[in-house]
């Protein structure tokens, strides 16, 4: 062990009066925990100063952008509701069955002989009617509409031949 | 008369006493600051931290409001002419005045005349109108009749259609379809 003088007598605390004791506290750990403590409630004084700041600051804009937000509500829901018609719009075009485009074939494509009588036309199927004088022309037909890359079944649904009037009356539904 | 020994080992007691009393003023003044001064400055700090960050974030959902509403407001200014299309298509309100008008108008355009012209309102969750029509012409008229409806302004979906041909006669054409309105 090092050799060591102390000029200064070291206070014995021990062997203090507990008056005396309370005093060393005070001015020593006391002191410590009340500066600390002080310094804490002071940074956050300044701390809160600077947050009230920022805060006024954040609210001023809020309002500002709240007010800007309600003067165009009438033109959000305008918008909105352009939007759903857009979406409608398209939705509805999905399901758009064009009825003219098979009719005009099919009465483009039937042979001379046939009358078509009627169409009853749903969507993506087609029930027609028709007459003709002979099968032939009735033959005729169907094989153009077997060729059709259209018309994906052909269900014959009725064949009538009445002798007086000399006539075959059909039926055909068509699938697309 | 006691013993050097005990007198030392009470006096010992005593010291421990003493210091085991600084230790508790220690801890007492620690959590006396504690209650009364550092957790009310924390709560308040907390507090106004916790405010800010939801005026922070309130001013974050309503900046992207703002640009959103700038942005419909730009892109409204572009398409402001096919607005006028799509409210014609489907417009706000039932207008079967209009539409009766319309349908007139393409009848004519087509050289068909309406036979009958019902309307009944649509219990289904879509807003709408179902359309009962039944026209009378020549075939081709009524092929025109069929394709300018389709093309007209107002957006129809035709669920069901009897085209019955008449040579030499006026043929029908009997509609059933549904238009809308939002």
């Amino acid at each position: 062990m090092p050799f060591q003088i102390n000029l200064v007598p070291g206070i014995n605390f021990e062997k203090l009066a507990f008056r005396k004791k309370l005093f060393l506290w005070a001015t020593t750990t006391g002191k410590v925990i009340i500066v600390v403590t002080e310094l804490f409630v002071l940074l956050t004084f300044v701390y809160r100063f600077y947050l009230d700041k920022n805060i006024k600051e954040i609210a001023e804009a809020v309002d500002k952008k709240a007010n800007f937000i309600e003067n165009n509500l009438q033109f959000v829901d305008e918008y909105n509701k352009i939007q759903d018609k857009v979406y409608l719009i398209t939705q509805i075009k999905k399901d758009l069955y064009n009825h003219f485009t098979p009719i005009n074939k099919i009465q483009s494509i039937a042979p001379v002989g046939i009358s078509i009588l009627r169409f009853d036309s749903q969507k993506n199927y087609l029930i027609l009617y028709a007459e003709t004088k002979g099968t032939l022309q009735f033959s005729s037909f169907l094989e153009t509409l077997m060729n059709s890359s259209e018309v994906k079944r052909i269900h014959l649904t009725s064949a009538d031949f009445v002798k007086e009037e000399n006539l075959f009356k059909f039926s055909l539904e068509l699938n697309y | 008369m006691e013993s050097p020994f005990l007198t030392r080992l009470k006096k010992q007691e005593e010291y421990q006493k003493k210091a085991y009393l600084m230790g508790a003023v220690t801890v007492w003044a620690l959590v006396f600051f504690g209650i009364f001064v550092i957790r009310p400055s924390l709560i308040t700090a907390t507090a106004l931290q916790s405010k800010l960050w939801y005026y922070k974030k309130l001013d974050k959902s309503l900046e992207e409001k703002q640009n959103a509403i700038n942005k419909a407001k730009n892109d409204y200014k572009e398409i402001g002419d096919k607005i006028s299309k799509v409210n014609a298509r489907i417009p706000d309100k039932r207008n079967e005045a209009e539409f009766v008008k319309e349908i007139s108008f393409i009848a004519t355009k087509s050289k068909v005349s309406i036979a009958t012209l019902e309307t009944e309102i649509s219990t289904k969750p879509q807003k709408g109108l179902y359309i009962y029509l039944v026209a009378e012409g020549e075939k081709l008229d009524l092929f025109n009749f069929i394709e300018n409806i389709q093309k007209g302004e107002r957006l129809i979906d035709i669920s069901d259609l009897t085209l019955l041909i008449k040579e030499n006669k006026e043929s029908e054409l009997r509609i059933k379809s549904f238009i809308y309105y939002l």
